[in-house]
């Protein structure tokens, strides 16, 4: 039995015997060449030691030529058995004594080594010491030693190594036996599962998992591999049936042209059952007046290309039928090409029906001869022309011979005034569409037409022609565009001339100001002076230049206040708005409050009711309601107690914030003059004021985006209405007229 | 190094006292012995004015050895000094020294060699046994062509000489006042 084909528990278990074995001796093999080392080292050591002692006794002896002491001291190396023999040299080198005395004159031979040394001999070590005293040499000692007691030491290792590596090796193979289950079970459990799904072909089963380890994940793998192939055994099933279900034949070749596959359809289109197709070539059902068409086909497949063609083929009982077929390269997996798929669509009818369509077009084509005065042609439903009469020839500079057949978009370079997919639509549902189109000439001149399309239908309702009667608007087209350019030339001008009249505007306004600014100072001189005329001079002036004084006052007076309301209202125009968002009611109470001066003696019924925050500069705000609520108290005063009502409400959707007293009132045939400078509906000895205050209020309302405007009746009230930007963000424009 | 000139000259004395005979044989081993007793022997400190002072040897009377012991000695170290051998006709040409060899002529005299070094570091040998029981350290004998030792410990006490246990062990010991 080879190894490959040993079982994987076999296999481990012989891995690890080996594998332990080896390690056991040779730690065993170099424990023992170690101890041998160090052993034969502790040997020559202890060896040089009794040399040394030895040596160092019989230095006398030896000096003094003393043999009998000599003797006795080596005869003390009976102690030591290992020693064998010893011998004493003087200093020519001369045997002097020899232990054991029987032993033999040469019983260590060659040179003599000056210093201390030792040798391993064969079966013994040698080891020579001088003898020396007080650093004179006076001969050398020779000793040697059997190596019995290494050898019995070997011995002793060789024995205990043996039975040491044999109780290893049992016990290894115990010990790995019972481990290599662990490994080996799983192995197996994956086997038997593996064995059942290959002899019963059920991809349901799953191995079981007892691990976690590589062994654990190679499960759950194996595991992951039967459910892609559970999943990819249904969804070739799915395919097998689509296939059988196509109403178009579904053919596989290889690359031979030998049919592979051959499904349902395939039996009924060509009216061969699968049994008699598969394995035979393509060529059966290949019309003989086509040889080559079949090989041309499988090479382009076999460069990876997919065709689509319309093509005959010959069905079992002779008959031709129209097929477009498909034909794609098959690749496996690697992606190298290894068969071909044939799709096959039975035309025959569609192509009757184009035939049909043709003869139409002829029909059609004959009417519309008798229309030459119109400019029409028509086309099929692919866009292809299919008449093109002599006006469209005048018109286009195409010649029918030219255009026939090609697609009509192409050939005029249409470009629509809405989507091709609109028109069609509104082609399909209504039968007929009218509108412009931009056509362009063979001599690549633009051309505006209106088009009046008419959709013409077969016997059975489908769409099958389209006649379309076109008309060059182009001069039309072009005098409209001139009148528009004209337009915009007088737009244009307008906005200049509102230009240079707002910078008029502006300037004058900017004239006022500092013509208003410059005033104030001589009118104060003015009256300053009257004043002090009048006060210091009071006694001597005649009644009557008093009176004129007081006059002049006066009148200085009123000019100054004018002077200031016409400086308010040009800065009203001038300054930059600060918008912020304010609450109305706070700024109202301020105003009430600050008029205290004005209703001292008056009685006052305020109603202030909620009002919004307002996006708007606070400034001016509080003179707009400064204005206003000054002008109601200044009005009512002729009333015992006067009401005056501040509020908001909704007016056509709009949120409104309204002043409205009980006071005088007056005409609303005046209220167009209302807000003008210098406007005045009362005269000055009645109330006094200077006309400005209220186009102040209107100014400000202007440029804060709102309008205002007022109600009365005389003698019944008056109700000052307005509105401000961003006041109602639903406000509709327009949606409320102005009363 | 040292070994080798020194056995080169011991070879060569063997070899010029070979037509000596006997007597020749004698001193030659006699020299020798007087170079392995400075070998043996310990001297106190005081003995040497110093370190590289030579250790003397001094022969005292008739020279028995003639160049042998010269040549024994040249060269030779013992406790780190040169040997260098001196000789003294008489006993009133005594110099201190550190080895003194008293040959067979002077024997008679010992005692009085012995009282003039009293005290002094001086290891006295005699050739022959006869001075040792009268104060000489060390004895020289000749039995059956070997030299033995008689050692007198109390004389090499009373000179503040150590003698090694080693040459002890080779020795005859003897004391004063006895006759050997």
């Amino acid at each position: 039995m080879t190894f490959a084909g040993t079982p994987i528990r076999r296999k481990i278990l012989s891995a690890i015997m080996l594998t332990s074995a080896t390690v056991l001796i040779v730690t065993v093999l170099g424990f023992m060449i170690y101890d041998t080392v160090t052993f034969r080292r502790a040997m020559a050591r202890n060896l040089a030691t009794l040399a040394r002692v030895i040596a160092s006794n019989s230095s006398a002896a030896l000096a003094f030529k003393n043999e009998k002491d000599a003797r006795e001291i080596l005869s003390s190396l009976r102690v030591e058995p290992h020693v064998t023999s010893a011998a004493l040299y003087d200093t020519q080198g001369k045997v002097f004594v020899r232990y054991p005395a029987d032993a033999a004159e040469n019983v260590f031979s060659g040179a003599l080594p000056k210093l201390e040394s030792s040798r391993f001999e064969r079966s013994r070590l040698v080891f020579f010491e001088p003898v020396t005293q007080n650093g004179a040499r006076l001969g050398t000692l020779c000793l040697a030693s059997d190596l019995k007691a290494l050898h019995d030491r070997l011995r002793l290792y060789a024995s205990l190594a043996g039975i040491l590596v044999l109780g290893s090796i049992g016990v290894t193979f115990l010990l790995s036996n019972w481990l290599q289950k662990r490994i080996t079970g799983p192995i197996l459990a994956l086997v038997a599962t593996a064995r059942a799904i290959s002899a019963r072909r059920d991809y349901s089963v799953r191995a079981p998992k007892f691990s976690d380890d590589e062994l654990g994940l190679l499960t759950d793998a194996f595991n992951q591999m039967l459910a892609r192939i559970q999943e990819q055994t249904v969804a070739s099933a799915f395919l097998a049936a689509i296939v059988e279900s196509s109403d178009d034949a579904i053919i596989g070749k290889d690359l031979s042209g030998k049919v592979v596959s051959w499904n349902t359809a395939a039996e009924r289109m060509f009216g061969y059952p699968a049994a008699e197709m598969v394995g035979q070539s393509i060529e059966r059902v290949i019309s003989s007046d086509r040889p080559d068409e079949e090989r041309r086909v499988l090479e382009q497949a076999k460069c990876g290309e997919t065709r689509r063609y319309e093509t005959v083929r010959v069905r079992k009982d002779g008959q031709p039928i129209h097929l477009s077929l498909t034909i794609s390269p098959i690749r496996n997996p690697a992606g190298t090409i290894v068969g071909v798929s044939s799709i096959a669509r039975d035309i025959t009818e569609r192509i009757q029906a184009r035939e049909a369509l043709e003869r139409q077009a002829r029909v059609l084509r004959e009417q519309a001869q008798m229309l030459d005065l119109a400019n029409v042609m028509a086309r099929d439903p692919d866009g292809r022309i299919i008449l093109w009469n002599s006006g469209m020839e005048k018109m286009y500079g195409w010649s029918r011979a030219e255009v026939m057949g090609r697609n009509l978009r192409e050939v005029l370079q249409t470009r629509f005034s809405q989507s091709p997919e609109e028109i069609q639509a509104t082609l399909l549902r209504e039968g007929r569409w009218e509108g412009e189109l931009v056509h362009t000439r063979k001599d690549g001149q633009r051309l505006t037409v209106t088009s009046q399309w008419v959709l013409h239908k077969d016997d059975q309702g489908r769409p099958a022609a389209v006649l379309e009667v076109n008309t060059d608007i182009t001069e039309r087209k072009q005098a409209e565009e001139q009148i528009r350019r004209l337009n915009a030339e007088l737009e244009q001008r307008v906005q200049e001339r509102t230009a240079e009249l707002t910078e008029v505007n502006k300037e004058l306004e900017g004239f006022t100001y500092s013509v208003a600014h410059d005033l104030r100072a001589p009118l104060r001189h003015i009256d300053a002076f009257t004043r002090i005329v009048s006060e210091d001079f009071s006694a001597a002036l005649p009644p009557e230049a008093r009176r004129y004084l007081e006059i002049i006052r006066k009148g200085s007076q009123n000019m100054s206040r004018l002077v200031d309301d016409l400086l308010n209202l040009a800065r009203v125009g001038r300054q930059e708005l600060k918008r912020q968002l304010t609450p109305l009611n706070p700024m109202v109470a301020d105003v009430v409050a600050e008029m205290k001066g004005e209703t001292e003696n008056r009685r006052i019924e305020w109603h202030i009711n909620q009002l919004p925050a307002v996006e708007g500069d606070p400034g001016l705000m509080k003179q707009v309601f400064a204005n206003l609520l000054s002008n109601a108290v200044k009005y009512t005063r002729p009333r015992g107690t006067a009401v005056i009502e501040i509020g908001q409400r909704q007016i056509g959707g709009e949120t409104v914030i309204y002043v409205r007293d009980n006071g005088v009132g007056f005409n609303m045939k005046y209220a167009h003059k209302l807000f003008g400078v210098f406007q005045r509906l009362h005269r000055m000895e009645e109330f006094e004021g200077t006309g400005v205050g209220l186009a102040i209020v209107e100014r400000v309302i202007r440029r804060h985006g709102g309008r205002i405007w007022a109600e009365s009746e005389e003698n019944h009230g008056a109700t000052f209405y307005f509105t401000l930007d961003g006041l109602d963000k639903t406000r509709k424009s327009g949606s409320i007229s102005k009363p | 190094m040292r070994v080798r000139v020194f056995s080169f000259f011991a070879l060569g004395a063997l070899g010029l006292s070979a037509a000596g005979g006997e007597a020749a044989r004698e001193y030659q081993l006699k020299a020798a012995c007087l170079h392995d007793l400075a070998q043996f022997t310990e001297w106190p400190t005081n003995a040497f004015a110093d370190k590289d002072s030579p250790l003397l040897i001094g022969v005292l009377g008739t020279d028995p050895f003639g160049p042998v012991l010269d040549h024994t000695v040249r060269g030779q170290m013992a406790h780190g000094r040169r040997l260098v051998v001196e000789r003294y006709r008489r006993e009133q040409n005594l110099k201190t020294c550190h080895i003194l060899f008293i040959s067979q002529s002077e024997a008679r005299r010992s005692d009085r060699i012995v009282d003039r070094l009293k005290g002094k570091p001086v290891l006295t040998v005699n050739d022959g046994s006869e001075g040792v029981g009268r104060g000489v350290v060390i004895g020289l004998v000749t039995e059956r062509n070997q030299i033995r030792f008689k050692v007198n410990l109390e004389a090499a006490k009373a000179a503040g000489l150590t003698l090694s246990s080693k040459l002890l062990r080779l020795a005859e010991v003897v004391s004063t006042g006895k006759r050997p």
